[in-house]
C-alpha cells in the first residue's frame, strides 16, 4: 500500500513457472490475480489424482511421526498400493535421524528461494531428501536433473541445513535427491555437489536479473506452452482479443436505422379509444 | 518509540510455568514485544519448529510472515498459525490416532477428515432441518420475514457448533433468556433433534466443522499420553497474541503446554478483543493467568496517539468512568463539522476536506473515510468527486452479497439455462439482464430481445424470432450464445466446471475484451479497473465456493455431483457474501472507506481518519441478534437470566472496543462529519454526535468558524 518493497519467495514451482512464462508468473507470484480458468484438460480426474497425491503424503507424515495409518491407506485402491510401495521402500525406515515434512528457506541475493522437503534422511555424514511421486508416466532421468526441485531442494539444504547437522554445514557432496516414484516402485536418484551447488546459484542469480529486467510480457513459446503439459489457468485472459466473438460485427456492418426501427423496440401497451378530456 | 521498548530487556531463553501475561490496549505494541521475543529466541539458536506463534486471524499471521522474511531470515521455517489452523494440522498430522480412538462412530475409516467452516454447517444443519420436517428448509426460506427467526436461531446454534460450545446446555438457557410458550419450546427441541442429526452424520463421515474440530482434539488427542508427550517434546516455546480472544480448549493447550515448555508469553488486552464476543473466553484467560500478576508486564497507554479521546469515547460507550486517561504525548486534532441538512451534502463537505488534505501534502493512501453502509448512489458521488481530483476511492466494507454482482447473476442465469433438468429456469428479469450483458443491449433493448427469444424456461433460435433490424447486428452474436447454451446442455460437467466455462468461453470474451491486462509491471498489476477486478474476484469465491460445495456434498456421500440446485438457492438467498478486493503490491494512491468493524479489526494506522455519517444508527453495526450473543452462549455466563440490560450493557462494551480501536490508529487529526437527516428522510440524532460534542465543550473547544477543534 505505501509502495513497501519485500524480499521475493519463491518455490520451484514458481521457477517452473517463470520458465514456461513471465506473464504467468506476474499473475501468479508478482501480482496475484484470481482468474478462474480450467484445471488442466480433464479437471475432475486431475482433482482425483491431486487429492490422492495430498493424501499419500499426510499417510507417510503421520508414519514418519510413529503412527500405524494402514488402515487410513485401505479407503482407496490406489492409495493403498502407493502406500505399500512406499512401505517396501529402502526410504520408509525410520532409524536414525529422519525429518518429515521441513520448510527450509534460504536467501540468494534479493530472493528468497523455500522448499519443502518430503522427507530428510541423515546417514551417517550423507543427507537423502525423498520426494514422493504419484504420477503415472516416469520421466527422463536426464529431463529430471535439469528440474528445478532436483535443483533447488538440494542447494537449499546444502545454504541452510546446518540445523539439522548440529550447526555444521551439510557439503553439497554429501546430499543427493530421491524421486520416488510409487506407482512404479522405482527411484530417480540424483547426486548433488559444489559445481551443481554453484551453478544452481548462478542460474538463481541469473532468475533474478531478468526478473529484474522482465516486463512479463508473454513467453510461451508463440502460444505452444499455453496449453501444453496442461492448458494455462491464464489463458482466457491473454488470449482475450483472439477469442473476440466472430460474429460480432464492424461498425460499418451495422444497418442503417430509422425512426420506425426505435418505436418496434417499444413494448405494446393497449389505448383506450376514448380520448382524454384535459 | 512505543511503550513495548525495553519490556524484554534481561530476559533470558527460559521462562518457566506460569505463562507470562503481557497486558496493554490495542496499538499499545503488543505484538512488537512478541515479534521481538521471536526474534530473542532465533538469535539465541532455539530450533524454529520448537517456537509456536499462535495469532488471532489470517491477516496477522500474513503480518508475522511478511516482518519474519524482512529479517530475512534463513534456515527452518518456524510455525505462525491461528490456533483453530494449528487444530486442524494437529487432526490432519495425527488422524491416525483419532481414527484409532474409537470416538468417531463405527464407519470405516476416511483417508482424512474434511474441515468444513460456518456456512457449510449451517448448509448441512438446514438439511437436517428439511429432513425432520420438510416444512422448515430455513435457509430457502430466508427471505420471508418468519423464516428470520428460524434463521437466527438456527445461526445462533450453528454459532454454537463454531465456537465449540455444548448446545445441550444452551438449549435451557435460551429458553428461559427469551419467549419461553409451548411453540418455542417446541421450536427448539426440534431444532435439537436436527442439530443431535447434524452432529451424528458429520461424526459418522469425518465433515468436521469448528466444534467438531476441537472436540475431537480434546477427546482423541489431549487425552493420548502419546500424543502429549510429543506435543511437549516438540513445543518449546508459545507465543499468544490477543489472548483474551482464544477459546476454552485453546486456554488448556496453553495451560497444559505451558507446564511443559520452556517459556510461554501471551499477549492480552485487559479491556477485551474485538472478537471476543465471537465466542473467545476472557474469563477463563484471566483464569489461567490468575495468581501470577507478579509476572504482568504492562504496556503504558501513553504510547497510544489520542488517547484522551479514545478513553473519553470507551468511557462513554460503556457509561463508566475510565480508571486512568493518559494524556498523549503527540498532538492530534479533532475537527468536528458543522451538522448538514441533508446527507448528499455531508458528502460534498467531505470531498472538500479530502481535497484539503491532500492540497495540505498528506498521501491519500494515508486517509481513510469510516462510513456505515453507504448506498449506492452517494457512494457514486464520493468516487466521483474524489475522481475529479484523479483520486481513486477503495471500498473495503466485505459485507455485500456475491450475487449483488451483475456477472455472478449473468454466469449463474447462463448455467440455469444450459442445465433445464434442474428445473430452475430463470426469471425473465435475470434473463434480460444477461442478453443485456453478453450482447451489449441498450437497456431499452433487453427487454425486447428477452420477450423475442425466451420462452417457456428456454432461449429459443434466434431464426424462430421476429429480429428487429435495429438490432440485427447482434443477431449472429446471439446465435453464438445460443449455440453455446445448447452445447453445454450436452455437457456433464458439474456446477463448478459449468461457471469457469461460461465465464473463459462466453463472459470474458464478450465483456472483457479489450481489458487486456496492465503492463503487470505497474501500478495495481491487476485489471485496469478496480471494478472489473472486483467482479472478476467475485466469479472466483463463486467458482471456489461451487467447488467447495461439491466437494463437501461427495464427502458426505451425496455422489460426486451432489446437489447444485441447492447451492444455486444459496447464492440467490444471499448467503455468499462477497469477497473483498485488497489487491496485493503496490497500490496506485487511493482513499480508503471502510466500515467502522471492518477498519477496527482489519485496518492500518493512517494519519487522518474521516468520520461520515456519525448521526446515523447504522455508523457501528450492533448485533441485534438476540440469539448469538456469546455471553449468552458463553460457559462463562453466570449471572442468571440474560436480559435486555446486560445486552445493552455488552453492546456498548462492544462499541466501547471498536472506537478505541479505530482512535488508536489515528496519528494526526481526527474529521467528524454529520447530517440532520437519514437516507429515508427521518430526522437522526445519533449519541455519537452528542459525545464528540460534549468532549469539544469539556476540553475548551476552540471554535473556528467552519469546524471546531480540539487538540488532543
Amino acid at each position: 500500500m505505501t509502495g513497501e518493497s519485500h524480499a521475493l519467495v519463491l518455490s520451484a514451482t514458481g521457477l517452473r513457472a517463470w520458465d514456461r512464462c513471465e506473464r504467468l508468473f506476474a499473475f501468479t507470484y508478482i501480482h496475484p490475480m484470481p482468474w478462474p480458468g480450467p484445471q488442466g484438460t480433464d479437471p475432475q480426474l486431475s482433482e482425483r489424482r491431486t487429492s490422492l497425491g495430498t493424501q499419500l503424503h499426510h499417510l507417510i507424515h503421520q508414519h514418519a511421526l510413529g503412527l500405524d495409518p494402514r488402515s487410513l491407506a485401505r479407503t482407496d485402491p490406489d492409495l493403498r498400493r502407493w502406500f505399500e510401495r512406499y512401505r517396501a521402500s529402502a526410504y520408509a525406515a525410520l532409524d536414525g535421524p529422519v525429518h518429515s515434512e521441513l520448510h527450509l528457506s534460504a536467501s540468494v541475493g534479493d530472493m528468497v528461494v523455500r522448499a519443502t522437503f518430503d522427507r530428510v534422511i541423515q546417514r551417517g555424514s550423507e543427507f537423502v531428501i525423498v520426494d514422493w511421486k504419484t504420477s503415472e508416466r516416469l520421466p527422463d532421468a536426464r529431463v529430471l536433473a535439469d528440474d528445478w526441485q532436483a535443483l533447488l531442494y538440494p542447494f537449499v539444504l546444502a545454504e541452510v541445513g546446518s540445523a539439522l547437522n548440529g550447526g555444521v554445514a551439510i557439503a553439497p557432496e554429501a546430499i543427493k535427491m530421491v524421486f520416488y516414484y510409487v506407482e512404479h516402485g522405482q527411484e530417480v536418484v540424483i547426486q548433488h555437489d559444489s559445481e551443481r551447488h554453484e551453478g544452481v546459484r548462478s542460474n538463481l542469480l541469473r532468475v533474478m536479473a531478468s526478473m529484474a529486467r522482465s516486463g512479463y510480457e508473454p513467453t510461451g513459446k508463440q502460444g505452444q506452452r499455453c496449453l501444453k503439459p496442461a492448458p494455462c489457468r491464464f489463458y482466457s485472459l491473454c488470449h482475450l482479443a483472439d477469442m473476440r466473438i466472430e460474429e460480432q460485427v464492424a461498425d460499418d456492418d451495422v444497418p442503417e436505422v430509422g425512426p420506425d426501427d426505435y418505436l418496434a423496440l417499444l413494448p405494446e401497451y393497449e389505448f383506450d379509444d376514448e380520448p382524454v378530456s384535459l | 518509540m512505543s511503550g513495548a521498548d525495553g519490556v524484554l530487556d534481561g530476559w533470558s531463553t527460559d521462562l518457566s510455568h506460569p505463562p507470562r501475561v503481557l497486558n496493554g490496549p490495542p496499538g499499545s505494541g503488543k505484538t512488537g514485544v512478541l515479534l521481538m521475543r521471536f526474534r530473542q529466541l532465533l538469535q539465541s539458536g532455539e530450533f524454529p519448529t520448537g517456537v509456536v506463534v499462535w495469532v488471532s486471524n489470517q491477516q496477522a499471521v500474513q503480518h508475522w510472515q511478511q516482518v519474519i522474511r524482512d529479517w530475512n531470515h534463513r534456515g527452518v521455517n518456524a510455525t505462525v498459525m491461528t490456533f483453530r489452523s494449528w487444530v486442524r494440522q494437529e487432526l490432519m498430522q495425527n488422524w491416525a490416532l483419532v481414527e484409532s480412538s474409537g470416538v468417531l462412530p463405527g464407519k470405516p475409516p476416511q483417508a482424512r477428515p474434511f474441515f468444513i467452516g460456518l456456512m457449510a454447517a449451517q448448509h448441512i444443519l438446514s438439511d437436517c432441518c428439511a429432513e425432520i420436517d420438510p416444512k422448515h428448509d430455513v435457509l430457502a426460506e430466508s427471505f420471508t420475514a418468519p423464516a428470520m427467526r428460524r434463521v437466527q436461531v438456527l445461526d445462533a446454534y450453528a454459532r454454537v457448533i463454531e465456537h465449540g460450545l455444548p448446545y445441550d446446555t444452551v438449549l435451557p438457557r435460551l429458553n428461559a433468556c427469551h419467549d419461553a410458550g409451548p411453540q418455542s419450546q417446541a421450536f427448539h427441541v426440534y431444532i435439537a433433534e436436527a442439530i443431535a442429526a447434524y452432529r451424528s452424520r458429520c461424526m459418522t463421515y469425518r465433515v468436521l466443522d469448528h466444534a467438531l474440530q476441537l472436540e475431537l482434539f480434546t477427546l482423541a488427542l489431549l487425552n493420548h499420553r502419546g500424543y502429549l508427550q510429543r506435543l511437549a517434546a516438540h513445543t518449546q516455546h508459545v507465543l499468544v497474541d490477543d489472548f483474551e480472544e482464544c477459546c476454552p480448549v485453546a486456554l488448556r493447550v496453553i495451560d497444559h503446554v505451558s507446564k511443559k515448555a520452556r517459556s510461554v508469553l501471551v499477549a492480552c488486552n485487559p479491556l477485551g478483543g474485538l472478537r471476543e464476543y465471537l465466542g473467545g473466553d476472557p474469563v477463563g484467560a484471566r483464569a489461567l493467568s490468575q495468581g501470577f500478576e507478579e509476572r504482568y508486564l504492562m504496556i503504558s497507554e501513553a504510547a497510544l496517539p489520542a488517547a484522551s479521546l479514545a478513553d473519553y469515547l470507551y468511557a462513554r460507550a460503556v457509561d463508566e468512568a475510565a480508571a486512568s486517561v493518559n494524556p498523549s504525548g503527540k498532538r492530534s486534532i479533532l475537527s468536528l463539522h458543522p451538522s448538514c441538512v441533508l446527507r448528499v451534502q455531508m458528502f460534498d463537505v467531505l470531498i472538500a476536506r479530502v481535497r484539503a488534505l491532500v492540497a495540505q501534502g498528506v498521501p491519500s493512501q494515508q486517509i481513510v473515510v469510516i462510513a456505515p453502509m453507504v448506498d449506492p448512489l452517494l457512494l457514486w458521488h464520493l468516487r466521483e468527486g474524489l475522481a475529479q481530483d484523479g483520486l481513486p476511492l477503495r471500498v473495503l466494507t466485505g459485507t455485500n452479497r456475491v450475487v449483488d454482482h451483475r456477472p455472478v447473476r449473468v454466469l449463474t442465469t447462463l448455467v440455469r439455462l444450459a442445465r433445464p433438468q434442474w428445473q430452475m429456469p430463470p426469471p425473465e428479469a435475470d434473463v434480460t439482464e444477461m442478453l443485456e450483458t453478453l450482447l451489449n443491449l441498450h437497456p431499452l433493448e433487453s427487454p425486447h430481445v428477452q420477450r423475442g427469444v425466451y420462452q417457456d424456461g428456454q432461449l429459443n433460435v434466434a431464426d424462430t424470432v421476429n429480429w428487429p433490424r435495429l438490432l440485427e447486428n447482434r443477431r449472429a452474436s446471439y446465435d453464438g450464445l445460443y449455440g453455446w447454451v445448447k452445447q453445454m446442455c450436452e455437457s456433464e460437467a458439474p456446477l463448478d466446471v459449468l461457471l469457469e466455462q461460461a465465464f473463459a468461453q462466453v463472459y470474458a470474451p464478450r465483456c472483457l475484451l479489450g481489458l487486456a491486462p496492465d503492463g503487470v509491471k505497474g501500478e495495481a498489476g491487476s485489471l485496469k479497473s478496480a471494478d472489473v477486478a472486483m467482479d472478476v474476484l467475485q466469479i472466483d469465491q463463486l467458482i471456489q465456493n461451487a467447488r467447495t460445495h461439491r466437494h463437501l456434498m461427495a464427502a458426505l456421500g451425496e455422489g460426486s455431483a451432489g446437489d447444485p440446485k441447492r447451492f444455486l438457492r444459496s447464492i440467490y438467498a444471499g448467503e455468499l457474501a462477497e469477497r473483498p478486493l485488497i489487491p496485493r503490491g503496490s497500490l496506485p494512491a487511493a482513499v480508503t472507506l471502510y466500515t467502522a468493524a471492518k477498519y477496527a479489526e482489519e485496518g492500518a494506522p493512517v494519519a487522518h481518519q474521516l468520520w461520515v455519517d456519525v448521526a446515523s444508527p447504522l455508523w457501528w453495526k450492533s448485533d441485534i441478534r438476540e440469539f448469538i450473543n456469546p455471553r449468552v452462549l458463553s460457559r462463562n455466563w453466570d449471572e442468571g437470566m440474560y436480559t435486555e440490560d446486560h445486552d445493552q450493557r455488552d453492546q456498548a462494551l462492544k462499541l466501547g472496543r471498536t472506537l478505541r480501536a479505530i482512535v488508536s490508529k489515528c496519528r494526526v487529526g481526527l474529521d467528524v462529519f454529520a447530517s440532520d437527516h437519514g437516507s429515508d428522510g427521518a430526522e437522526l440524532s445519533g449519541e455519537l454526535l452528542g459525545w464528540f460534542a460534549e468532549f469539544a465543550h469539556a476540553t475548551r473547544a476552540i471554535a473556528n468558524g467552519t469546524a471546531t477543534e480540539v487538540s488532543l
